[in-house]
């Protein structure tokens, strides 16, 4: 009689365990429709998180709307994969590296440091887009913690239903379609746009107030920075072309002395934008502040041989196994920017 | 810190562990423990009150408690050699002394009560030119009307006083009564409050049970209504007359309900937990079929409470019966004659109401209780008559729906006293029920309150899944009639917390509402 009780509570636990589970599943946000897609990409780096990638992309939009794994492939036979998501912020990107060194060991590491100039974190809704991907474990749980702003529940990072219980009224077709596996919106973590929006003019850079960047995410740079050196990968800090909001001369200055206090690589492409071919009448998707495929493929093909040149990466392309790997994924991306090219114009 | 914070959900896991882990006789003392923990972390600053509450209670039925049994020893060691009438004056010079300890201990611990509570209202009601930002102890009217309570009794010899401090200490302040009662008396929960219960997984099953329901009731229904009836009597309540006081009066009558009783169903959960019976403080209220049966069903330990220690003592001390007397020989038997019951009738209610807080506004809705209840003793002739001209229509289910419906909507009524600010806006809403109900209005203007389709589609399950445990649960208790079988306790655990995870009306979008009878 008394071994039946037991059993009873055991047996309910569970059930409510799986329940919780997989409620969770089907109630967070999928985002794959609408404007805001890069919430479902840090999910989708588990399904590559044990292919071998030579090159590691961190960071924010500056990265995952900047550069082509594909294009880096078919130009040099380089592997590659973008961790990135919305507004990611330097300790996010220090976590996401530290979790994908776990089953990877890259020669490169390009990190986009536009998210510098964030000292603590903005929101939940650019939280949620990059920690709520992130499988349970330590990295999940410091990284939470490290991101939480005023008034959030770190348990409903761990248990989604607690946060997004009331979309229970609002599920779609989606939410029952990418219950159990996110949508992969991406190419290896780049997320294409095929719009083209002429740079015209961007609003006046706000006057900066302080030339230095705050003391958070410079200690999770440089714990970034000791992580690579650690593992003996290259670090390439890199600020992409992206003219909005602001990037400062003091910034610039800042890095530069940085790089080459710490002996890595800082790159600013917005002086090299010329030289990399880019054409901001014909190559951003909205107006100057990011690029679209054209300009991210022409930026690839720079860093590409720029990353050749510094003996970083090796061709695979006659790897039967990542050739063919690459190859679906080449179908798919040109099948993606032909359909989509056709119907832009 | 309320049933619903994490905070106290840790507390209450912790405690069972240490509670179950240590020797019985040691068990009381960790519910000692969490208590003071859980009303220091509900506020430092509280715990004097508390202190201060405990001490002079506990130091003055011990002296009661020893002047009762000096008195009765005394009687029986000189039984032979002392007369009727000495004994007769012995006791009374004995029973001055213990009036007098009592008074004091009583004006102090009410005094306590009435300065924290009612200063700042006082000062404000007559304009004085200071301001005062007291602390309110959380559930100070209840610890002190418990322990008072306690008092009274060893007053009047129903029991020994308590000798064991600790064991009093807890009596006074078993944490899961202080957010909105019950209010226990000491015989009876003395008898699970000291034991230290087996670990019974079933019994703890049935406490999550109740608990989980509770906080269905809660989260699913009270706190969801909450926005919309902030809007209906908030501010802007002008704007919503007519059938918007209507549907304001039923779906308050509905969060009231869920929101009391659902804090009910969490305290007497978390005591059943550790093998703890607190009294039950609702029988099915909504269900009455008259105002008189309405309040032995509603917030049953405070209706007993002011029953016991205030209707009775008043309506029966000599003041009054000497009053009744003097009337009946007057007048006889008619109305007259019951002015002393009437009398501690309103007395009672206007104390009832002052008890639930600091505000003209509790002070009218105690005495409309009083006024409604008189003038139904006052027609119990007319209705006896009634009802001997149509001797079946009692009995007829139709004619009971018609009193529960009555009963409901006169409570909603008097309730107008609670959802408005001062009688020009209860005269005002109450007017407006006869002169400009336009329901039309009312249905096509729903969506302005706020509550999306399936908000509403929660509130009406939930509202008859309430109805019918009720109808289902009788007289005794629902979880021992249908879920006596361990499975099934632990299914409707299982499912009851799933309901409240994903239905519940908690986190960003919501307010956070403290349980409206915590206030007290």
């Amino acid at each position: 009689m008394q071994k039946r009780n037991w059993f009873a509570p055991i047996f309910a636990l569970l059930l409510l365990g799986l329940l919780v589970w997989g409620l969770g599943r089907l109630v967070r946000p999928k985002y794959a429709s609408g404007i805001t897609l890069e919430g479902s990409m840090v999910e989708n780096w588990y399904a590559h998180r044990n292919e071998d990638h030579q090159v590691l992309f961190i960071g924010d939009c500056e990265v995952y709307e900047s550069f082509s794994p594909v294009t880096l492939f078919s130009e040099f036979g380089a592997t590659s994969y973008i961790r990135g998501s919305a507004q990611q912020l330097m300790w996010q990107s220090y976590y996401l590296l530290r979790e994908a060194l776990k089953t990877q060991s890259p020669r490169a590491v390009v990190l986009s440091i536009c998210s510098l100039r964030y000292a603590e974190p903005q929101s939940e809704a650019y939280n949620r887009m990059t920690l709520d991907g992130m499988r349970l474990g330590r990295e999940k749980f410091e990284a939470v913690r490290a991101s939480l702003t005023e008034g959030e529940s770190e348990l409903s990072y761990y248990v989604p239903l607690l946060r997004y219980h009331d979309r229970i009224f609002e599920l779609t077709g989606e939410d029952a379609r990418y219950m159990l596996r996110g949508p992969e919106l991406t190419y290896n973590g780049y997320l294409m746009r095929t719009e083209q929006v002429p740079y015209t003019r961007l609003p006046s850079a706000p006057v900066l107030q302080d030339p230095g960047f705050g003391e958070k995410p410079v200690a999770y740079l440089d714990r970034i920075v000791d992580l690579c050196r650690e593992k003996g990968i290259a670090l390439i800090l890199v600020k992409s072309t992206c003219l909005y909001p602001a990037w400062y001369d003091e910034w610039d200055d800042w890095l530069e002395d940085y790089a080459e206090r710490k002996g890595v690589e800082y790159i600013n492409a917005i002086p090299r934008m010329k030289e990399m071919g880019i054409d901001l009448k014909t190559d951003t998707y909205d107006g100057g502040i990011h690029l679209n495929v054209y300009g991210a493929e022409k930026y690839t093909r720079w860093l590409g041989q720029h990353l050749c040149d510094r003996g970083l990466v090796e061709d695979q392309r006659q790897d039967p196994v990542v050739a063919a790997r690459y190859d679906d994924l080449g179908r798919r991306y040109e099948q993606e920017k032909q359909r989509r090219g056709s119907t832009n114009g | 810190m309320t049933f619903l914070s994490g905070g106290f959900l840790l507390l209450v896991g912790a405690l069972l562990i240490i509670y179950c882990v240590l020797p019985k006789r040691f068990r009381y003392l960790a519910l000692l423990g969490g208590s003071v923990v859980f009303y220091a972390l509900a506020g430092r600053a509280y715990l004097p009150f508390l202190g201060i509450t405990v001490l002079t209670v506990y130091g003055a039925a011990l002296l009661l408690g020893r002047s009762l049994e000096r008195q009765k020893a005394y009687v029986s060691e000189h039984k032979k050699e002392l007369t009727r009438e000495a004994v007769a004056a012995y006791k009374k010079k004995e029973g001055k002394k213990r009036t007098a300890l009592f008074l004091l201990c009583l004006l102090l611990n009410l005094g306590l009560l009435a300065a924290l509570k009612y200063t700042a209202f006082l000062l404000d009601a007559f304009r004085a030119p200071w301001e005062v930002h007291w602390v309110l102890p959380l559930g100070i009217s209840f610890y002190t009307f418990q322990s008072l309570g306690y008092l009274m009794d060893v007053k009047r010899g129903k029991y020994p006083p308590e000798r064991h401090f600790l064991k009093y200490a807890l009596f006074a302040s078993f944490f899961p009564q202080m957010i909105q009662g019950p209010i226990s008396r000491y015989d009876m929960l003395s008898k699970t409050l000291y034991e230290g219960a087996d670990l019974d997984i079933d019994r703890i099953g049935r406490g999550l049970v109740r608990i989980l329901w509770g906080a269905c009731k809660k989260l699913l229904v009270a706190d969801r209504l909450a926005p919309a009836l902030g809007l209906l009597f908030g501010a802007q309540a002008a704007d919503y007359r007519g059938g918007w006081v209507f549907l304001g009066m039923v779906l308050y009558a509905l969060r009231l309900y869920a929101d009391f009783t659902g804090g009910i169903d969490m305290a007497l959960g978390v005591g059943e937990l550790f093998g703890v019976t607190l009294p039950e403080n609702f029988d099915r209220p909504y269900l009455s079929k008259n105002i008189e049966e309405y309040w032995t069903r509603w917030h049953m330990t405070m209706g007993g409470w002011f029953r016991d220690y205030v209707f009775y003592p008043l309506n029966v001390s000599k003041t009054f019966l000497k009053w009744t007397k003097g009337l009946r020989t007057k007048f006889g038997d008619s109305f007259l004659s019951r002015l002393p019951l009437y009398t501690a009738t309103l007395v009672t209610w206007l104390a009832t109401g002052v008890w639930h807080g600091a505000g003209w506004n509790f002070a009218l809705w105690g005495l409309t209780n009083g006024v409604v209840i008189i003038a139904s003793l006052t027609l119990k002739p007319l209705y006896d008559r009634f009802h001997s001209r149509f001797p079946g229509l009692k009995e007829r289910k139709g004619y009971g729906a018609f009193e529960v419906l009555r009963t409901f909507l006169l409570m909603c009524l008097i309730r107008l006293w609670d959802c408005y600010a001062g009688p020009g806006g209860v005269w005002g809403a109450f007017s407006s029920l006869f002169t400009t109900f336009n329901g039309g209005a009312v249905l096509s203007g729903l969506s302005a309150l706020g509550l999306s389709a399936g908000d509403w589609l929660v509130l009406l399950v939930m509202a008859a899944l309430m109805l019918l445990v009720s109808l289902k649960k009788g007289e005794g208790s629902f979880r021992t009639k249908y879920l006596a079988d361990p499975w099934k306790l632990w299914f409707a655990a299982a499912a009851l917390l799933i309901l409240v995870l994903l239905l519940g009306a908690y986190g960003p979008g919501y307010t956070a509402s403290d349980f409206i009878y915590g206030q007290f």
